[in-house]
Parts: C-alpha cells; structure tokens; sequence
C-alpha cells in the first residue's frame, strides 16, 4: 500500500525582501507518512516546517520536488482537480479563533464539508455530524451556538471534526495545541490518542514542543533551515540523539521535574537567515563540535538503522553548561 | 408586558443609552422618512399649485411657512421635499452598494491583475471632484432625476468597494479564508458565505453617511441649476429660487428648505456616527 | 531595620514586595445596560524577597499578568482595585500617587513583557531606548546615559553592542529584542523585577538563553524578581519559590521543589499531571473542566465547582496561606489525592 503521504526532494522558495534575492524555506526535503502512522515534523521558526505542512496540501506550490497523496502526484494539479482531492487531505491550524467563520454556527461549520463533497441527504448530514461530535466529546448543545461562545478547547475540537468529517487519509497539524492552556492541552492530546487508535488516519504533527512529541507521534523529523537534520522512530530518538542540534533541542527543554539535572548544551548565536544560506552545514555556524569540513562541505542524509542523520560527527561528545 | 417585549423594551434603551448621538439621529431619520411616507396626506396644499394672487406671502394662518415666488405653499413643497431626499437617497444608496461591495469583495479576494486595476479606477474616481464630475455628466446626458440618481450612485461605488476590499484583505491573513479553501470551497462560495456576512459591518456603517452626502450632492447640483428644476419640490431647487430673494427680505423661501436639508443630513450624520459606535467589535467584549 | 522579634516582623522585614489579600474588580455594562462585576483577583497574596525568582504560574484567566499591573500601578477602568494591599521596601504602593509612581516605575521596579517587537519604539535606535530611561530616571547627561547604556548592553550579551546600539528594533531577532527589553529594564538598578511571560513566543533554545540571563541578573544583582508564565517547566528549572493561581487566588505556594514533589492542592495536581512530560494518555480521564466565570464565582474556594473533593466546608471562608513563604495551600484538605 503507498505511503499516505510522499515529499520528493522537495523544495520552496519565495522571492525576498530585495530584489533578487530569496527566501530559501525548504531546501531538498524527502519524507513520507505511512498509512496510520503519526509523524512529528519537529523544529524552530525558520526551520520551514510549516511551509512543509502547506505544501503538503498544496496550499503552496512546490518550487521544484512532487509531492505524493496515495501515490498520486498533487504538485502539477489545477486547482479545481485538487478541490476534489481535498476530502481526503485536511489541515487543522494553530488558532482556532481565526480559522472558523464567526458567523456561522458550529453546526453549519461541520456541515460544509458534507455539504461540499458529498451527497447524502440533509438527515444523513446530521446524524453524522451529531455522530462527529460525539467522537471529539463535543456536547450537543453547542451545535447551535457560535465560535465566539466556544472556549479554546473546545474550538479546536471543532476544527479536528471538521477536518475529519470526510474520513481523510492524510491530516496535517500545524500546532494544534501551541495556543492552548495546559489542561486543555493535555485533552486535545488525549483526543488525538484515541482517533489515532480508532481508524487509519495518517498524521502529520508541526510542532515545535518536544513534549507533545513524545504522546503522539511514531516518527519524528528534525528540521533546521529547511533541511532534515536527523529523523526516526521517536523512541530511538529520544532515546539517543545523535545530531548536534537535535541535542540542543532537547537539553533545551524544560522539564517539570524539578531534580532533574540539566545539561544544557549552548548554542552560540541565533538562526542564520534563510536568505543567505551558509555555505556547507546549515548547522555549523552554531554547533560546539563544527570545524572547517563542517563549514565548507554539506552533509548527506544518510540512513542508519532506521535513523537518518546529516552530520559529519553524529554523536559527538558535545560541551554542556 | 410580555416576556419579549420587556427584552425589547431594554434592548432600545440599551441602545439609546450606549448611543445617545446614534438614538436622536435616528429619531430624525424616520421623523423625515414618515414625512416623506406621508406628504399627500399632511401637505396643506398642492405642492405645485401657484397662487397667483399670493405670491411671496409671509408665513401666516393661511401659509403657515409662507409662500414663493410662484405662490405655491412653503410648506407643502418642504413637506414633500422629503420625498425626493429619500428618493435620491435611497436609490444611491443601493446602486453604491449593490455594485461597490461585489467588486470590492471580488478585487480584495482575487488579488491580482482585477484588483489592480480596480483600484486604479477606484482612485480615479475618488480623487475627481464628485461636485464638477457630477456636473459634467448631468450635464452632458440631460438634466433628469434619473441620471442624477445614476451620477451620485456611480461616485458611491469606490467608497463601499474599497471598504469592503479592506475588510476582505484583513480576514484573507487572518486564516479563515484559508481554511475555506482547505475544505475544498468554490471561489463564489468563499465570498458569499464566507466573506460576505464579516464584510458587511464597515458597509453598513456607512450607509447613512452615504444617503447624507446623497442628499447633499443632489441638493447641490439642483443649486447650481443642474439635475432637478423648478417647479419640482425638491429643497436644492427651492434654496436655488429662494436665493434671489434673501436680500429682499423674503427670508422663508430659502431659510425653510435649508432648514430641512440641514437638519436631514445632520440626522443622517449623527445616526451613522451611533452605528458605527455600536458596530464597533471592542464593545462586545465587555458583554457577555 | 525593625527587628526580628515576632515571626509577622521577620517576614515584614525581608519581603520586598508584600501583597495582601489584593482584590480587583471589572466594572462594565452589557448589551441590555446591566451593571455586570467580573471579580478577577480575590484576594492574592504573595512575597517575594530579595534575591530569589518567584514564579506566578497558572492559565488564561487566572490573574497573573494583572496582578502584576494592579503591583505597578497600571490598572485602568474597567478594572479597579477594590481591596489588599501592596507593601513594596515597606512602603504602601496603594496610598501613592501617581507622581511618585510613575518615578517608581523603571528606576526601582521594572517590568519585562512579552513579544519584545511590540514594546520597542520602531522610530528610535535601540541604544537610545536604553539610555532613555536612564536619562530621564537618574537625571543624567546624554552622555553618561549612553554609556550606561553600552555597558546594559554588554551585560545583557549583544554581541557586537557598540555597532548595535545603533540598530533600529526592526534589525533584531525575538531573542535580540527580549534581550534589550532586558536591558531597559536593568538600566537602573531596580530592586524588583517583574517579567510577564519574557520568554514565551521565542524558540525554545533562545529561550533557554534569556531565562538563564534573567536568573544570573537577579543573582548577581540581588534582585527580587516576580516570573509570570503559564509553563510549569519555566516555573521548575528557572524559579525559587511558586504561587499557582487560579480564578484570581493564589490557591498554593512555596519552595518550587516542594510544591513539584508534593503539591497540596488539587487544582497544583491537576495543572502538574497535564504537563506533556507527566502525561500518560490512554488512561481516558482527563478532563480540563470549564474555566471559571469570574462574573459567577462561588463563595468561599473558587475551585468547588471542578474539585472532585468539594465538601460543603469549601463554601467558606478561605483559609490563609502560611507566613514565611512556607509551602501551603488554600485548601480544606491538603492531604487529599496523595
């Protein structure tokens, strides 16, 4: 069965703020999303990894690269033939307050989907949605009211049925939880574990908290710059990261346990801009451990055991403080 | 009182409480709208019947407002003045709106090439002198209520496009419409249920505005001696006769009519000035 | 000094800042034109002194960021304070006026926000801005400011600072700006620091810099700082001592490893239980409850209508939290669900 969902060498630019130059968002990234599998797509801003999550519904074109759904390439498609793909590809964004129309009422807001792509009758319509609701522990009541009335929480429940009333293959995440309090951070989690154990959605996670990471997703990508860093199975990878950057993020992260020691690995300076890339490893202008090869030579992705890493030092002992 | 009137009843003194400005403004409005409505019916005399033997009467028992040049009543031309303020204004308004939102919400939202030159042309007829552009046009294509109409509704439909395309701009970055096309919505459904509905606020807020200016444009070119002529009871036209004899001390026939236009417009003004007050997203967040 | 005879007076004598039973109203009308009191703070009490980190945790709603408002004087209508007191250096904040508040404000308590790029001028260069609020606090030449300036930068690791004493806001990355918010704040030697999420919106490696700047600041300078954030990990790895608050109450507080290791109030337990790092899903029960109505609270303990131990004692009268900064919890039943 094909991947879910397939990125090819795929690469984004937009034009920059002078002329001539550019934005360089997504340089060469290749990944796929099997079928029921949640991936993490996990990095900083800059790192490109919302533009990734657009792309992969074509909300942007491609610079050069395809992307895949089910094994069909998307990138060439008019916007009309993509209209009728969109049933199987939906996205739930970061705020939810801006993503719902104020003026309609939840029940319409997931009634549209129905309503655009499919042909069941107005009954069937809304069994399904009460049907829906019932799923992401949506009261009844609050069918009838409007976004305003709705809390966060509550909000982005809305959203995810929305995006999952046509029974999607593929639904993309751009963090879902980032503008959310904790508690209800926590519920939107928890939701999320049960629709993924209920049906053979695939997931595609943006985020840039390693914490909610580690709940949900199979696989986990590292993004730097719009290049993959290092990408695996998120245990292995919590477990023992390998890249430089990838250990930065993690020491970076600040745990509630209040003994836990922190061996912070420091990163010199901040983010290159994505205009100028430097020259050999995007990495190599803040890493502790780069020399000279780093600086002038560009690592591969190379795969090791289910991992991929792109560094010339994987695992190298790095100074913490 | 039932349980929906008493609501009712709180709601409209909420209201006038929140906008005293808004509440007489509109009080004005349908004043003057119930005239206009009525004017056949209250209107002591003919509109247009001269009384050739009281001419330039001063306002007494019989002409309470006195009468014109012509000898026809002050007051039954005022009263019925009315219904060509509102006839002007109204019809503009429509015309300004029907086609300045459809072409704002489809430039704010297509972008491009449509948008760009929209606006352009949007400019242009904004930047133009409304008063000599109106008049040129009357002008040229003949002098009735019609074009008048026409003319004035033209030079409205830039100032409800480029609202409305704002508006559709602000929400476009704000993700819904992204959202939209996410779910697979078609362009006219985008606009129509989407854009539509949020657009709307700002446009109706201006309305009033608009229907002022109307009144005040028509009143100005009929002044001038363009659109509307004597014997027509319309106010522009009557201030236009009157003029000629404020210096002779035939105070009424001018004063009567401005009196009214003035007071008209300025309800107009002072309404929309409340709508916009109440309209304003910020107040809804200490409710509820 | 006033000496330490009593425990009330050692505590009075080393508290910078004292808040006591702080209560703050918001007054507005609504759509039918009903007076309608939303009571966002009730009752907030808090100390922290000199030298320590005190992190005021909790989430949308609760009162944190206008706690720290109401401390600077900076409450405007519809909200108004309606009781408690803010003792700052012994001195009663609510008694002054505006005047002496103002010259307060950015010379001997300052404040740091969030998203840094709105905060700054856009018009004028950054080492201005700094030295600004030197100039105008100490009375100082342009001259001397600047260098204080310069020095505020270096302080607060700009790299390059004398070439960017001279860059426009825009010129600076999220981290770079909260950095020089930083600096303004610090430029006069404050005794309290309050920081209203200073680290939130940035990415988390910049954050990790700008807490660690914050927690060497306040130990090299002795500072008394209040940290406001939602983030339970800022609260364990940054602070010394925790309020967490809820509805407009500082419902728990003490020493940041005690209140972690052992919370004593339902509501600490349940924030701490949805930390992603604590989190085990599949166990099916988690649920948030609604978010307190600050227009209806309950009498007596704000958390009654979610806590799954609500007794009918929890109707009244709160208890108060221990002297001393000592760990305590505004709670009946403090021994409950461990």
């Amino acid at each position: 069965m094909s991947a879910a969902l397939q990125l090819d060498h795929v690469v984004k630019h937009f034009p920059g703020p002078r002329r001539g130059t550019r934005v360089h968002a997504v340089n060469d990234v290749s990944f796929s999303v099997a079928q029921g599998e949640t991936v993490a797509l996990v990095g900083e801003s800059g790192s490109g990894k919302t533009t990734l999550g657009r792309l992969a519904l074509q909300l942007e074109r491609v610079t050069t690269g395809r992307v895949l759904l089910q094994g069909r390439d998307i990138t060439q498609l008019s916007q009309s033939s993509l209209r009728t793909l969109r049933p199987h590809m939906q996205m739930v964004f970061q705020d939810p307050w801006a993503t719902l129309n104020p003026r309609m009422r939840i029940r319409s807001v997931l009634e549209e989907p129905l309503k655009l792509h499919s042909s069941l009758s107005a009954a069937e319509r809304q069994s399904r949605i009460v049907g829906m609701a019932d799923r992401v522990h949506l009261g009844g009541g609050l069918l009838d009211r409007f976004p305003a009335q709705l809390s966060g929480g509550q909000l982005q429940r809305v959203a995810l049925a929305r995006a999952l009333m046509t029974q999607p293959r593929l639904v993309v995440l751009d963090e879902p939880t980032s503008s959310l309090d904790l508690s209800v951070r926590a519920e939107i989690l928890e939701l999320l574990s049960e629709l993924r154990a209920q049906s053979q959605v695939s997931y595609l996670f943006i985020t840039h908290d390693l914490g909610t990471v580690r709940l949900i997703a199979d696989r986990i990508v590292v993004l730097y710059l719009g290049g993959i860093v290092e990408s695996g199975p998120t245990a292995k990878i919590f477990d023992q990261p390998r890249h430089p950057y990838t250990r930065a993020l993690f020491s970076a992260q600040l745990s509630t346990d209040v003994r836990a020691r922190r061996e912070r690995v420091i990163l010199q300076g901040e983010i290159p801009s994505p205009v100028d890339l430097p020259r050999g490893c995007s990495f190599a202008g803040r890493c502790p451990a780069a020399d000279d090869r780093c600086r002038n030579e560009r690592p591969e992705l190379v795969t090791e055991s289910a991992v991929q890493i792109a560094c010339f030092k994987p695992g190298v002992a790095l100074a913490t403080g | 009182m039932s349980v929906h009137a008493q609501v009712w009843h709180l709601r409209v003194i909420a209201l006038a409480r929140a906008s005293p400005t808004g509440a007489v403004g509109l009080a004005i409005m349908l004043g003057f709208a119930l005239v206009a409505l009525l004017a056949p019916l209250i209107a002591p005399y003919d509109p247009v019947k001269p009384f050739t033997d009281h001419v330039l009467v001063e306002p007494d028992a019989r002409f309470l407002l006195g009468t014109d040049g012509n000898g026809m009543d002050v007051l039954s031309r005022t009263l019925h003045g009315a219904r060509y303020a509102y006839g002007i204004a109204i019809p503009v308004l429509l015309f300004g709106f029907l086609i300045g939102v459809p072409i704002g919400l489809y430039a704010g939202f297509r972008g491009g090439w449509f948008d760009e030159i929209t606006l352009r042309v949007m400019d242009a007829l904004r930047v133009f002198p409304s008063i000599i552009l109106a008049l040129a046009i009357v002008s040229a294509t003949g002098q009735s209520l019609a074009n008048v109409v026409l003319v004035i509704g033209m030079l409205d439909v830039p100032v409800f496009a480029r609202l409305v395309r704002a508006e559709v701009l602000a929400l476009r970055s704000s993700g819904f419409v992204e959202a939209a096309i996410n779910a697979g919505n078609p362009t006219w459904r985008i606009v129509l249920v989407h854009l539509f509905p949020n657009c709307i606020r700002g446009a109706m807020a201006q309305m009033p505005i608009r229907m002022a200016w109307a009144v005040r444009v028509s009143a100005t070119l009929a002044f001038i001696g363009v659109g509307i002529q004597a014997p027509t009871p319309e106010w522009g036209a009557m201030i236009r006769q009157g003029a000629e004899y404020m210096v002779s001390g035939e105070w009424w026939v001018a004063i009567v009519p401005g009196f009214a236009l003035v007071i008209l417009i300025i309800g107009f003004s002072m309404f929309g000035d409340g709508l916009e007050e109440l309209l304003d997203p910020r107040r809804n967040t200490s409710s509820r | 000094m006033i000496p330490a005879e009593t425990p009330q007076a050692a505590d009075t004598a080393m508290s910078l800042l004292r808040v006591r039973d702080l209560q703050v109203h918001f007054v507005a009308r609504d759509r039918y034109d009903r007076v309608r009191v939303a009571r966002a703070l009730n009752g907030v009490d808090l100390d922290v002194e000199r030298g320590e980190i005190y992190g005021l945790v909790g989430e949308t709603g609760a009162g944190k960021s206008l706690t720290a408002h109401a401390i600077m004087g900076l409450l405007r209508e519809p909200a108004r304070r309606v009781g408690g007191s803010i003792e700052f250096d012994g001195r009663e904040l609510t008694a002054i006026g505006d005047d002496e508040l103002n010259a307060m404000r950015g010379d001997r308590i300052a404040m740091v926000v969030q998203s840094p790029r709105t905060s700054l001028d856009p018009l004028t260069r950054v080492g201005e801005q700094i030295a600004r609020i030197h100039r105008v606090h100490r009375k100082t030449s342009a001259d001397e400011a600047r260098a204080r300036a310069l020095t505020m930068m270096q302080a607060v690791g700009i790299p390059d600072p004398k070439a960017r004493m001279q860059a426009w806001p825009h010129q600076f990355s999220g981290g770079m700006a909260q950095r020089v918010l930083i600096a303004m704040a610090l430029v006069n030697d404050p005794q309290l620091l309050i920081a209203d999420e200073p680290s939130t919106g940035l990415d988390v490696t910049v954050q990790a810099q700008i807490l660690d700047l914050l927690k060497s600041s306040v130990k090299e300078r002795q500072l008394a700082a209040l940290l406001i954030t939602h983030d339970l990990g800022v609260v364990a790895q940054v602070c010394d001592r925790v309020g967490v608050m809820f509805a407009g109450v500082v419902i728990e507080s003490g020493p940041v490893e005690q209140v972690f290791t052992q919370p004593r109030h339902p509501y600490t337990r349940h924030l701490i239980g949805s930390s992603p790092d604590r989190l085990t899903l599949g166990r099916g029960a988690v649920r948030a409850g609604a978010a307190p109505d600050l227009y209806n609270l309950p009498p007596g303990c704000p958390y009654q209508t979610r806590c799954p131990h609500a007794q009918p004692v929890c109707q009244g009268e709160l208890m108060r939290l221990p002297p001393g900064g000592a760990h305590g919890a505004r709670c009946h039943f403090p021994e409950i669900g461990q």
